[in-house]
């Protein structure tokens, strides 16, 4: 028993740590992985910026086409019925007139 | 069973897209305007459209359309389009679905109407018009006022396009 308790007791032994002990810490905690991790966030961050921004203004640009294109063609749509209109009533002005 | 077949291909008939070789006349022609607006694309051009003025009247109008389909072709010569280029494109859209409404044949140019009507409300419009140097076919499929439509040539801010004249669109070789 007697020397179990010695054994604990030269386990439990308080030790100094190695005068190098703090400034190694130290020197860890400034390692360069913390910064790339952050470095990575923030890219990540500026990909999904500039993502959304690029959506954002493509769909814009496809809806100002789209909307061209639509304006364009019921322009001709609309043109086409007009004509037809006028020939329709020339015909019929015509035909009174015979 | 085979009567609800014929009724769904009547209505897929119905509304699709005129089939017609656009090519071979894109090849020949000067110029061409080629629009082909459907679902989630004319929905993205009706959400463009103001809500404010003329704009908003169009955007009224066309809210509900299935598709709007143009084209138009330019020619620099006669006769680069036959009769049985027409002839192609008119026989897809026939009775009863369709009510050829217009139909004007002069020397040189002829100019159909059809209308597609569900008992309540126009349900598409297809204009076919043919010149000696121009040709257009026009398909509008959904709900729609033509009457509307036929006001868009100038009085709802559109400028008003002439007719026998080249359209103001691209030209082929852009």
């Amino acid at each position: 028993m007697r020397e179990f308790e010695d054994e604990l007791r030269s386990a439990l032994r308080r030790e100094e740590p190695a005068p190098d002990f703090a400034a190694r810490v130290l020197a860890r905690t400034k390692s360069k992985r913390a910064p790339r991790r952050t470095g990575w966030v923030a890219a990540a961050i500026a990909a999904c910026v500039l993502l959304s921004v690029g959506g954002f203004e493509y769909r814009q640009y496809e809806g100002r086409k789209a909307k061209r294109e639509l304006l364009l063609a019921l322009e001709i749509a609309g043109s086409k019925l007009n004509i037809a209109q006028k020939k329709i009533s020339t015909l019929s002005q015509r035909t009174i007139h015979e | 069973m085979s009567k609800l077949v014929c009724f769904f291909v009547l209505i897929s008939q119905a509304d699709a897209q005129i089939q017609f070789n656009w090519d071979k006349l894109a090849a020949k022609s000067v110029e061409k305007v080629d629009v082909s607006l459907e679902g989630p694309v004319l929905a993205l051009a009706t959400m463009f459209l103001s809500d404010k003025g003329d704009e908003s009247k169009i955007k009224n109008m066309v809210r509900g359309l299935k598709g709007v389909y143009v084209k138009s072709f330019t020619f620099d010569k006669d006769g680069q389009y036959t009769e049985a280029d027409l002839a192609e494109i008119r026989a897809q859209v026939k009775a009863p679905e369709w009510s050829r409404i217009v139909d004007m044949q002069e020397k040189h140019e002829s100019s159909a109407i059809y209308l597609k009507y569900d008992g309540k409300q126009t349900q598409g419009v297809v204009v076919v018009s043919a010149e000696p140097r121009e040709l257009t076919v026009v398909q509008i499929i959904g709900p729609i006022d033509p009457s509307m439509l036929s006001d868009l040539g100038g009085n709802l801010g559109i400028p008003r396009m002439h007719m026998g004249s080249k359209p103001k669109t691209t030209k082929k070789d852009d």
